[in-house]
């Protein structure tokens, strides 16, 4: 029997949440698993029509909306995250007003300084960059050539397998922003 | 015993078919006549405890297709964030979400949690709010204000400290584990830091730094709290007792060392 503990319950920070809902659970176990059973089937000799299909038309235009999501992530990091946050809430919501300013501005650069977070920020932001560029590029081509055949999908394999790659890249350092919102760990 | 019958427990986990493969498996010895992995979700049908590590279109088939009135359901991640979602009665069906990741849970946790769910008034007090056998930890979340607020305010004091005239020997360690000589050093520390920081030591070394934020009585029964849940171990290290005792007393200046020992056992805890 675990001893009992009285509970102070809270929620986690919205940051962690959109993060968590984009990252792990859409962009990691859904939208990369399908694009991997996609190019599977691009590099197979008989190709399964109807998962290609599904792929490209139902979970490739996703992107459009989901975009949004990263963006927010990477751009509300740094708001989301800072301990700076934590002088407007109790208990350090009792400090005076001027003491809650300078305090603010110290631990949050301390703690932009010790996780490096601007470069993590960059990387993100880089990383989410590249798959815009790429996707736009590749939905573009898809576009010019609709009705698209097996044949044009198959000759841009290698196109898709760099896309996939630059997703993977931007899940990786959007798991690198730090993800707790205990601070002094 | 749910029903008073010995209830075998269905464990999902994407598919994996080996108890060792699943994120219990490395954790629970427990004989294979209790615990039943099943490669499908329709599988998890027969079970009235069910634990699963699943997507969310999973979680919600499990939901809708595979359970009924009465029935437990458990869903865990394993790399994830951790749920924060508090138990719940949905149409008689008792959700439980895990608010650690199921890895993190050791073996007697891990058994402490079967159990509980195993019991009828464990599963229907969680649902009510309650917190029977201390098991409501595991599925609801919290936020260390307490500790972070003292981390806080002994990183401003020890930053202090390290800017005014005054010798820093006792402090050299904590503001190592502060990095803040070489932040000192960097680009950052002239945006916004102010230039009269070593100024402040007056305010800093006053008592109402301390009892400004922690002037409720209640306050260090709150801090032992926070630090038994988020170290699971039942003592306070003494050096943060010290600074909390001071604290307490409310009208002694407090010394650096009391405050550097303090935290460097406040950011070396383990989480």
């Amino acid at each position: 029997m675990c001893p009992r503990k009285k509970k102070i319950v809270t929620t986690p920070s919205e940051w962690q949440i959109r993060r968590n809902k984009f990252n792990h659970d859409w962009l990691k176990n859904k939208f990369l698993n399908s694009f991997n059973d996609f190019i599977e089937q691009l590099q197979k000799r008989d190709p399964d029509i109807e998962r290609v299909s599904e792929f490209l038309f139902e979970d490739f235009p996703t992107w459009g909306s989901r975009q949004e999501d990263a963006q927010w992530i990477v751009q509300s990091f740094e708001e989301g995250m800072s301990p700076r946050r934590l002088l407007s809430c109790s208990p350090l919501n009792r400090c005076g007003n001027e003491t809650r300013e300078w305090l603010g501005d110290l631990v949050h650069e301390l703690w932009l300084f010790r996780n490096s977070v601007k470069e993590k920020e960059k990387e993100s932001q880089d990383a989410l960059i590249s798959v815009n560029e790429l996707y736009e590029k590749i939905a573009s081509e898809l576009e010019q050539s609709s009705p698209i055949g097996l044949t044009k999908l198959i000759a841009l394999s290698p196109q898709f397998c760099e896309l996939k790659g630059t997703y993977e890249a931007l899940s990786k350092t959007l798991s690198n922003l730090p993800r707790y919102e205990l601070y002094g760990e | 015993m749910l029903g008073g019958v010995q209830q075998m427990i269905g464990i999902y986990d994407k598919g994996n078919k080996s108890i060792k493969r699943t994120f219990i498996g490395n954790i629970v010895d427990c004989p294979e006549r209790d615990l039943e992995v099943c490669k499908e979700l329709s599988e998890l049908k027969k079970h009235n405890i069910t634990i699963a590590h699943a997507s969310d279109q999973d979680w919600q088939q499990l939901i809708t297709d595979c359970s009924s009135k009465g029935n437990v359901r458990v869903r865990v991640t394993v790399d994830g964030t951790p749920f924060n979602e508090p138990p719940t009665d949905e149409n008689g069906i008792y959700m439980f979400h895990l608010a650690m990741r199921a890895r993190e849970l050791s073996e007697e946790e891990w058994k402490a949690i079967l159990s509980g769910l195993s019991d009828q008034k464990t599963v229907e007090d969680l649902v009510r709010g309650k917190d029977p056998d201390g098991l409501r930890r595991f599925f609801e979340h919290e936020v260390m204000e307490h500790l972070s607020a003292l981390t806080i305010l002994c990183e401003g004091y020890l930053a202090v400290h390290a800017d005014s005239k005054n010798d820093h020997t006792d402090i050299k360690q904590a503001l190592e584990e502060m990095k803040w000589p070489e932040f000192r050093k960097s680009d950052r520390d002239q945006i916004l830091i102010q230039e009269d920081l070593g100024e402040k030591i007056c305010e800093i070394q006053q008592p109402e730094w301390w009892s400004n934020v922690f002037g409720q009585e209640s306050f260090y029964k709150d801090v032992k709290k926070e630090w038994e849940n988020t170290t699971r171990t039942e003592e306070i290290p003494k050096a943060l007792d010290d600074l909390l005792e001071m604290i307490r007393a409310s009208d002694t200046v407090i010394p650096p060392k009391i405050v550097a020992d303090a935290y460097c056992v406040l950011v070396k805890k383990k989480l």
